[in-house]
């Protein structure tokens, strides 16, 4: 069993709205005692059939064959494990609507130097390992798209999506904006922005 | 109007600049990301079904399919809270959590955000509605008021019929059925895109047949003249950008049938409907922006049998305008802004010469913010102006006149609500809404009507009646058990209407003026529904529901003839039950449907100038079952057997003649490139 971030932010709601003592940390520490496991493991094809779907919802949406670039940092195992993971899910190329996607692996210090159209960051990588900038030699900024929300949370990432247990879209503002992405209103207004 | 709506267009156009490059809705994208249905319904932004503040409920194309009904009321009668009163072959009258009644008219519905509801006697004659079930892709359910964004009338709830849009969806279908009562119905649905930015819809159907032959009161003998339904709608959609979309839209309909009337005795109605919209979408930096232009036209031509025995005609044209605007104005606030105008005329009848009309002028808003990942406030807020009038000529010795119409009013309505996602499988609904429901136009002065008999004056509609105001309070709860896979839904509900209108009961003997409709007093309601449906081992679906709800009218006495013909508390059953079962296996698909309602009473009226006095009748309680059983034959061509009412061979659910069982066989095909 394990409780998502809606139960533990509903919990923590009722910790400051009905029982004012109990502060976040502990409301957190009470979870994580009592439900909580390890954050999720890998990418499912799920989240990546949604990452997908998501993509057709940016300006200017990517069509055709899209090179993927899944970025990992060579020195952590977990995240050189979903990285080469997320690969054999896309195999030659996955098509999702009117996309294919083609994986491409970029370690983490080599983002710059690789031309791909898209970079979805594993996760497990440390703020040292996140490159700081997602541009490369023919553009300057990327969208990116990950299913670690922290990543988008700290502005590493613009997009991150959650497929279980429901379909979950979290978007960057300040980082989309200064990647130079921008979404429909429709899709604004029934994700949730950070 | 062609020329108002170039001219919206061209307005739309010019007050959108600095266009973002994004799209508009796409309810196909939208439901694959987020693997359930989006609707706008409920707030006026697109939402997830999991996340409205309102108590929805969303009949997918596939619930449509499985039904096996052959119309719309055919399919909302397995719904949990709708109250479906088949009172002949072909009409029905729709409701939500009761206050059902001969043209009902509490039930705002719409086709694509258009009304097709009919102003002029206040109800919805489901059989004109252009819209043919295959070109459904949802029919919307909210239940409770919400006139703080859909405006006057949609006080018991909202139907939103959401049709395929030929820009994303791929359908070509037709189908063919014939069955007892001389049934033979056909249609066709087509989408095709003629170059990649324009998508086409056509839809188009025809039915006939006859009535039910089960016994009629003496007065209304005559009344059934057959039954007939053509129908056809022809939108288009332009793709100018990405960003930008166009849309028009026409409909005609010509159908006509027997069904119970207000007065509670049987009318033959033919009804011509058409109507024209016209619509541009931008989403531009500021969000996104929306115009919208219609007119609706309706003609009913009315033979009242018996000792009346006269032909009534009526025409009512309604010219709606409507701009919003949705914003994301902050990460965690929406901003819907809206306003409206609208024009609704009525000429009088069956003395020509006159005409009633109402201008609305509106302003709404709608605030979403979500507080917390897991609660979401929401307020909507609306006022409506309106002017009633009266232009033309009244009859000699008319006691009234066109200066009693100038009157003008404002009406606020709200809706708030609180969505509290409680936990993975848990979510709580706090609800309140404000809804106003206009007096009909015939109720308002459309209806002239010289008395043939002593003591002679008039039966007439009146300018001074008060809108109802409807109120309600709502708690629900669904919980998913995935242990079982399914849904449970919990609401309780508690409603207050206040100043409702009787159709007829008021007098003004001095002035000549007879069979008035009048304001008679309140009405509160509370209520329980409880369903749960779910699936087992992906072959079986199934479906259980309650309704238990109570009302209390306070009605004021005054009706010179003894009865108001308007009774909730005793014409409302306290039980309701729904219930289904569906299996699908291979090529085979089957269905079943039953509902059981307590013991209710109906009104018998009385024809105008008819003897005696509108009394109410016992309609005993009974359990109805649907079936449908289809076989596909291959990828594209299925047969399906169909039957209504199958549990007996003729049953009284209402005061009008009773029903009889149906069974019909369809042939239905896809053709094109859809599949």
């Amino acid at each position: 069993m394990y409780v998502t971030p809606s139960v533990f932010n509903a919990l923590a709601q009722i910790a400051r709205l009905v029982r004012p003592k109990i502060r976040l940390w502990q409301a957190a520490l009470a979870c994580l005692l009592v439900f909580c496991v390890p954050a999720r493991a890998e990418v499912t094809a799920a989240d990546v059939q949604v990452a997908a779907r998501a993509l057709s919802f940016v300006s200017n949406p990517l069509k055709g064959p899209v090179r993927v670039g899944i970025v990992y940092a060579a020195g952590n195992p977990k995240s050189v494990q979903q990285a080469q993971s997320l690969r054999s899910m896309l195999g030659n190329g996955l098509r999702v609507g009117n996309l294919e996607l083609r994986p491409v692996l970029v370690k983490s210090t080599d983002v710059a130097g690789t031309d791909v159209d898209l970079f979805f960051l594993t996760e497990f990588m440390t703020v040292e390992e996140t490159p700081r900038r997602l541009g490369n030699r023919t553009r300057q900024s990327i969208l990116c798209v990950t299913t670690d929300i922290a990543q988008v949370r700290r502005g590493a990432c613009v997009m991150g999506v959650r497929s279980r247990p429901k379909v979950e879209v979290f978007v960057n503002q300040a980082s989309a904006t200064a990647n130079d992405v921008s979404f429909s209103t429709v899709f604004r207004v029934m994700i949730t922005e950070l | 109007m062609t020329r108002t709506i170039r001219s919206a267009l061209f307005i739309a156009t010019l007050t959108f600049p600095g266009l973002a490059e994004a799209q508009s809705i796409d309810y196909a994208a939208l439901e694959q990301l987020f693997g359930e249905p989006v609707t706008n319904s409920a707030t006026g932004s697109p939402q997830r079904e999991s996340q409205v503040p309102a108590t929805m409920i969303i009949i997918t194309a596939e619930d449509i399919r499985r039904s096996g009904a052959r119309d719309i009321p055919g399919v909302l009668q397995h719904v949990v809270g709708v109250s479906v009163l088949q009172t002949s072959n072909d009409y029905a009258d729709v409701s939500v959590r009761g206050y059902n009644q001969a043209f009902a008219p509490r039930l705002l519905v719409l086709v694509d955000g258009r009304q097709v509801y009919a102003d002029y006697y206040g109800f919805t004659p489901w059989s004109s509605v252009a819209v043919e079930l295959g070109s459904i892709r949802q029919i919307e359910v909210v239940k409770g008021p919400n006139s703080a964004l859909f405006g006057f009338n949609a006080v018991a709830g909202v139907i939103n019929i959401i049709t395929y849009d030929p820009n994303n969806d791929d359908v070509d279908t037709v189908s063919l059925s014939a069955g007892t009562q001389g049934l033979v119905q056909g249609s066709i649905v087509s989408t095709w895109k003629p170059s990649d930015s324009i998508g086409i819809l056509l839809s188009a159907g025809h039915r006939e047949g006859d009535d039910f032959s089960s016994p009629l009161q003496p007065a209304d003998a005559g009344v059934r003249r057959g039954n007939e339904r053509n129908a056809v709608n022809l939108g288009i959609e332009w793709e100018a950008s990405d960003h930008l979309q166009y849309a028009v839209e026409a409909t005609y309909s010509d159908a006509r049938q027997a069904e119970l009337a207000p007065l509670y005795t049987m009318v033959y109605n033919d009804y011509e409907t058409n109507s024209i919209k016209g619509s541009a979408i931008a989403d531009t930096q500021i969000g996104l922006l929306q115009a919208t232009v219609y007119s609706n036209q309706i003609t009913s031509r009315s033979f009242l049998p018996g000792v009346s025995g006269i032909w009534l005609t009526a025409r009512n044209r309604v010219s709606v305008a409507q701009l919003q605007s949705i914003s994301k104005i902050a990460k965690q606030h929406t901003l819907r802004l809206s306003a409206e105008y609208r024009h609704n005329t009525m000429a009088t009848t069956p003395v020509p010469g006159g005409d009633v009309f109402y201008d609305v002028a509106a302003f709404g808003s709608t605030w979403e913010w979500q507080l917390d990942p897991s609660i979401t406030l929401t307020t909507a807020v609306r006022l409506d102006h309106w002017s009633l009038g009266r232009t033309g000529s009244v009859p000699p010795g008319y006691p009234l006149t066109n200066e009693d119409w100038d009157r003008s009013q404002t009406e606020p309505s709200f809706n708030v609500g609180v969505v509290w996602q409680a936990s993975e499988v848990d979510t709580l609904r706090f609800l309140a809404g404000r809804g106003v429901q206009l007096p009909n136009l015939v109720n308002l002065g459309g209806l002239v009507l010289p008395l043939p008999f002593p003591p002679g004056g008039f039966a007439s509609g009146v300018p001074d009646l008060d809108p109802t105001i409807v109120e309600n309070y709502e708690i629900s709860w669904d919980r998913a058990l995935s242990s079982i896979d399914a849904q449970l839904r919990v609401s309780a509900f508690n409603g207050r209407s206040r100043d409702i209108v009787a159709v007829t009961g008021g007098a003004r003997p001095s002035e000549g003026l007879f069979g008035l409709p009048m304001n008679i007093g309140n009405s509160t309601t509370a209520g329980l529904e409880i369903s749960l449906h779910g699936t087992l081992r992906d072959e079986w679906r199934w479906g259980m529901s309650y309704r238990g709800q109570e009302i209390d009218d306070d009605f004021a006495a005054g009706s010179s003839v003894g009865v108001t013909l308007t009774d909730f508390e005793n014409t409302t059953p306290r039980h309701v039950l729904k219930a289904n079962v569906g299996w699908t296996r291979d090529r085979w698909e089957a269905d079943a449907y039953v509902r059981y309602l307590s013991r209710f009473e109906g009104v018998l009226g009385v024809a105008i100038g008819g003897a005696g006095t509108a009394q109410l009748v016992p309609i005993p309680s009974h359990a109805a079952m649907d079936v449908r059983v289809a076989y596909a034959v291959n990828d594209r061509i299925a047969i399906e057997l169909s039957g209504r009412n199958i549990a007996s061979s003729m049953q009284r659910q209402t005061s009008a003649p009773d029903v009889e069982r149906a069974v019909f066989a369809t042939f239905a095909m896809t053709f094109g490139s859809a599949k």
